[in-house]
């Protein structure tokens, strides 16, 4: 018998993304992948997988899975009640799972976004090499869209590993609220910047995979500025005229028109990515030199701590 | 011939590449070396008629690192341009206000008559400046100037896959359900962008793009040809 999962409940948007799409924005399609590629690579850690490998990602309410083989498992990210069989278990370390075992991801605690890595290879809809899916275009995952209610997995055969924990000091914190970015190619059409650095933004309930949509605490400002659409990235803060910022996250668009004022610095999106809605944020503005050195600060501890470089 | 690029950043992981002036045919060679000669270091790129933002994961290599390796290749190379010509695409379009939502309120803001909107539109020539924003979207140049009209203010939750719309200078087409901020001025029932194909899409910059009109039940049909 084939290796297989069986989705009991599918949850309110899960997902399988991975860290693969290459090449594909030349065409105006999104990289996708996780939200929070972090928790996805700590997840696939856990299993001694490539951290780009694919994992399902998972959100609100999550799903409810029934696994008809041996394997193990891991689920790092948002902090949620998870059980096996009814019985609590822990985030953040290797899971041992046994044919007939369910999977419930109940209510998400703190954070967005939960990451499921299974020790085995997820079989799926390839696109640009990678499962990641893209529900506007329907590519990657299951038939291009979210997984539903009943839906069949199958994965490749299953590999043994050694038992692992994520060690305290790197699992998220969810109380961080200091965005760090560095100015946008725009930044100067802003005469007011005060305004970014001074108030809070909270982050709109409306925001998705595209991107994340800030809304102002106190004086929303208007800016009027057309430009030519030129190239956008991940992170990338653009202001629309009403003054309402939003962050460009992994389905975003490759162009837009809209002032550049910042772009979020890499050590931060996932840390954005996992602030709930509702809460604010505060950005404050860093050179492109000091968010290099937060990049090699990182990769130094995370080599020291897992033992690995976390590239995609 | 030996070319002077110019160099800005987006954020730690973008490094934008410009020409003085706007030509395809050197970009279109800068992105064809740069993604044979660094394809292990580029996640991607984005074209513009006048640049080439590159890709990368800052934690495997970092700005730095990569402006000084396309540096070494760019000055050992000469980008004459890679040439293709210019073919003509001809794309019909339906301009019924269940498709044109914002016709209307452009005729008010522009002062023009929906009439004279479309016989602008239609009049023109275009050029493909630029695939990107969503998997297929083009973007036009060439628009009328009496039709110049900025984006919306705020941009809209979804976009109907075929929607073509005006914003400044420019035309656009959705070829997906999308958000956007460009006001709507028709929709065509063609699907440009195929996810089967490959590639995807068949249009290149710098093609040449000229509207026809078509009435709903000429919409309708060709629609259902499509599926």
């Amino acid at each position: 018998m084939k290796n297989s999962i069986e989705f009991l409940r599918a949850g309110s948007l899960s997902t399988i993304q991975d860290l693969r799409r290459n090449n594909s924005r030349v065409y105006g399609i999104p990289r996708s992948g996780p939200m929070d590629h972090r928790s996805h690579m700590l997840s696939n850690w856990l299993l001694g997988k490539d951290l780009r490998s694919e994992t399902i990602e998972m959100t609100l309410i999550g799903p409810k899975i029934k696994f008809n083989f041996n394997t193990n498992i891991s689920l790092c990210g948002a902090n949620s009640e998870c059980l096996i069989n009814n019985k609590k278990i822990d985030m953040n370390k290797t899971l041992i799972i046994k044919e007939g075992d369910v999977l419930d991801i109940k209510k998400i605690k703190e954070g967005n976004w939960i990451y499921l890595s299974i020790s085995a290879e997820i079989v799926a809809s390839k696109y640009f090499d990678s499962l990641s899916t893209y529900e506007k275009s329907e590519i990657g995952g299951i038939k291009g869209v979210s997984i539903r209610n009943g839906d069949k997995i199958n994965l490749l055969a299953s590999q043994d590993i050694d038992q692992k924990k994520i060690p305290k000091d790197i699992v998220h914190d969810f109380n961080e609220k200091i965005i760090r970015v560095i100015k946008g190619p725009e930044y100067y059409l802003f005469d007011d910047i005060n305004y970014f650095t001074d108030n809070e933004f909270k982050i709109s309930p409306s925001s998705d995979r595209m991107g994340i949509r800030l809304e102002n605490v106190g004086n929303n400002k208007k800016f009027e500025i057309n430009l030519e659409s030129s190239p956008v990235v991940e992170g990338t803060i653009q202001v629309p005229p009403d003054g309402n910022p939003i962050v460009l996250m992994k389905d975003s668009q490759t162009t837009g028109g809209y002032p550049r004022i910042g772009i979020i610095s890499s050590v931060d999106i996932s840390k954005i990515s996992q602030i709930r809605a509702n809460k604010s944020v505060k950005f404050r503005f860093i050179s492109l030199d000091e968010s290099n050195r937060l990049i090699d600060y990182d990769k130094k501890k995370y080599k020291s701590r897992l033992g690995v470089n976390l590239v995609s | 011939m030996k070319r002077d690029f110019s160099y800005d950043t987006l954020g730690d992981s973008t490094l934008i590449i410009s020409t003085d002036k706007e030509n395809v045919d050197v970009i279109r060679h800068l992105h064809l070396i740069l993604s044979e000669k660094l394809k292990d270091n580029i996640i991607d790129f984005v074209k513009t008629p006048n640049s080439l933002a590159v890709y990368i994961d800052p934690y495997k290599i970092s700005i730095k690192q990569l402006y000084n390796k396309i540096n070494t290749i760019v000055v050992n190379e000469s980008f004459d341009g890679i040439k293709k010509k210019a073919k003509d695409w001809k794309i019909p379009i339906c301009y019924d206000t269940s498709y044109a939502k914002d016709i209307s309120s452009l005729s008010k803001k522009l002062g023009l008559s929906i009439k004279k909107i479309i016989e602008l539109h239609l009049r023109e020539t275009y050029k493909i400046h630029m695939i990107g924003f969503l998997p297929g979207f083009i973007y036009l140049k060439g628009l009328n100037n009496n039709l110049k009209v900025p984006r919306r203010n705020t941009p809209r939750k979804e976009i109907k896959a075929g929607s073509i719309a005006i914003a400044n200078d420019q035309t656009g087409i959705y070829n997906i359900n999308s958000p956007g901020g460009w006001n709507i001025i028709g929709r065509t029932p063609l699907s440009i962008f195929n996810k089967k194909k490959n590639p995807p899409i068949k249009m290149i910059e710098g093609d040449n793009v000229k509207f026809y009109k078509i009435s709903k039940d000429d919409y309708l049909k060709l629609k259902n040809n499509e599926k």
